[in-house]
């Protein structure tokens, strides 16, 4: 399993990034090209709001303006004509969107590490 | 009817697993289910504590005090520390006690402020309208309080842009998890524009010199209904959604004439309806046992995309019942604890030899959901009507 970190413009861009995973059977249902989860965590907050002693606040939280959302991808292994292991990559159109964090950010999949598990 | 077990071709219990794998009672290796779980998850254990299980690791949970084969939805913890919970105005101080997990984590808070509170925020833009959302904790009192107590120990109220489903709506939902009860709350985003906020109170329930109470295992997710413990320490963490199935099973599938069997219960409020089915792999051939949404539990049989035989029934199906289906040409029949629902369907047709070959939790093989726990399932080539009664007796 590999997890990618994204952050997109809009969450209707990510829905469509999304869409593109799928192809349709002949009942009009969603098939997966591969497997995969999402965890959408939209606008994560950055800076958390912050109240003095009386309980008022003096700095309001701080919210990313992108749509941030956590991919589980569960690629299988592919090898070139050497017989060596491909490295493995984002979907295509996801690349450009990645986030590429040296902690475990805001959320993980539980007991998946992000850092052993990245692209 | 000692032998009815015997008599089955396939059948899975809530016993033997490997990583990735359910291992059937009978039917040998080829009847094993493939089982898959891309996170780790948690389950209560035979001694009744709260644990971690590694990711492909089936979950035989014991939160019944019988151990069951517990499949169930991905779902994301929002409580970012679970065991203590995340503060809107603060405790004074607080202690700690033996948790359900068998550790020095559950927190007594000591209040001293009615303001005092546990509090979730959640940006605007997260969830659509009419999202709902289900904090759920464990809770056990120290003390018995001595004022008005609510439903749990935690006054829901307060919430912006966020309603209740019911008044105090509030529910246990388990019982004596090392001495803890298990407790949610649905409430429900009223406009997805805006920002939410989602407070549970502690109240006059506790404080030093009323009484104490030990809280645990904080949740807050985007479902209806809580599902098992996801535990944070920092960060949101999400448990991934579980499969089951197993293909290749002519050999052990009788198409035109047997008995789908299993005992099981569901979560109290589903939002799918959720399939146990076998299949030729497509959705135009199958015999299936459906938890609709609605409530009712349904026996279908499907040949060449028609429908040919369609029973239900109502019942509570988040306690455990014994429900089995028998399919025949022009015969047809719904077996649920110990009794057959309606009458027996006299006409219809059924899949043809050989074709059934698939089992699996969830309709679409490519997208499959399921949630439930299940004790038993079970594949027979033929039933008497006493034997089913037998089986599905409670």
């Amino acid at each position: 399993m590999i997890v990618g970190k994204y952050e997109f413009n809009s969450r209707e861009q990510f829905l469509d990034k999304y869409d593109n995973l799928h192809t349709e059977d002949k009942d009009g249902n969603k098939v997966p090209k591969f497997k995969f989860a999402k965890v959408e965590l939209g606008h994560i907050t950055l800076q958390r709001e912050e109240r003095n002693e009386e309980g008022e606040v003096v700095s309001e939280a701080v919210f990313c303006e992108g749509w941030c959302v956590d991919m589980a991808w569960f690629l299988e292994d592919e090898f070139n004509e050497e017989g060596e292991l491909i490295a493995k990559e984002h979907p295509y159109g996801w690349k450009s969107y990645s986030v590429n964090i040296d902690t475990e950010g805001v959320h993980s999949f539980f007991g998946v590490s992000y850092l052993e598990n990245k692209f | 009817m000692s032998n009815l077990l015997e008599k089955a071709s396939i059948l899975i219990t809530p016993t033997a697993y490997s990583d990735g794998i359910i291992h059937a009672v009978k039917g040998g290796a080829p009847a094993d289910l493939d089982f898959t779980r891309g996170s780790a998850g948690t389950r209560v254990n035979a001694q009744g504590l709260i644990e971690n299980v590694a990711s492909g690791l089936p979950r035989i949970d014991y939160t019944d005090g019988v151990g069951s084969i517990l499949l169930e939805p991905q779902s994301t913890n929002l409580v970012i520390n679970s065991a203590e919970g995340f503060y809107g105005n603060p405790p004074a101080s607080s202690t700690n006690t033996i948790s359900p997990d068998g550790t020095n984590n559950a927190y007594i808070p000591i209040p001293n402020s009615t303001s005092d509170r546990y509090q979730q925020s959640i940006p605007a833009g997260t969830y659509a309208t009419g999202q709902k959302l289900t904090y759920s904790w464990y809770r056990k009192r120290i003390s018995t309080p001595t004022g008005v107590s609510v439903t749990g120990d935690l006054n829901i109220q307060i919430l912006v842009n966020l309603t209740e489903l019911e008044v105090n709506n509030a529910r246990q939902i388990q019982s004596d998890i090392n001495g803890f009860d298990r407790f949610e709350a649905v409430v429900q985003v009223i406009d997805g524009s805006l920002s939410s906020i989602f407070r549970a109170y502690f109240g006059s329930v506790i404080g030093a010199g009323n009484s104490s109470v030990a809280y645990w295992g904080h949740q807050f997710e985007p479902l209806d209904y809580a599902t098992s413990y996801i535990p944070t320490s920092g960060t949101v963490q999400t448990r991934l959604k579980e499969t089951a199935s197993r293909s290749g099973l002519s050999d052990l599938i009788n198409s035109p004439e047997g008995v789908f069997y299993t005992e099981i219960k569901m979560p109290s409020s589903i939002v799918y309806n959720y399939w146990l089915k076998l299949s030729d792999g497509t959705n135009q051939n199958y015999i299936a046992i459906v938890f609709e949404e609605t409530g009712t539990t349904t026996g279908r049989t499907t040949t060449g995309g028609v429908t040919q035989s369609y029973q239900q029934h109502t019942s509570d199906y988040s306690i455990y019942q014994k429900i089995a289906i028998s399919w025949k040409l022009n015969e047809f029949k719904m077996f649920v604890n110990g009794v057959q629902i309606g009458s027996t369907d006299t006409s219809g047709l059924v899949p043809s030899v050989g074709s059934l070959s698939q089992l699996q939790f969830g309709y679409n093989i490519n997208n499959p959901k399921f949630d439930g726990n299940v004790k038993g399932l079970a594949v027979y080539p033929s039933l008497t009507d006493e034997e089913l009664t037998c089986l599905t007796t409670i």
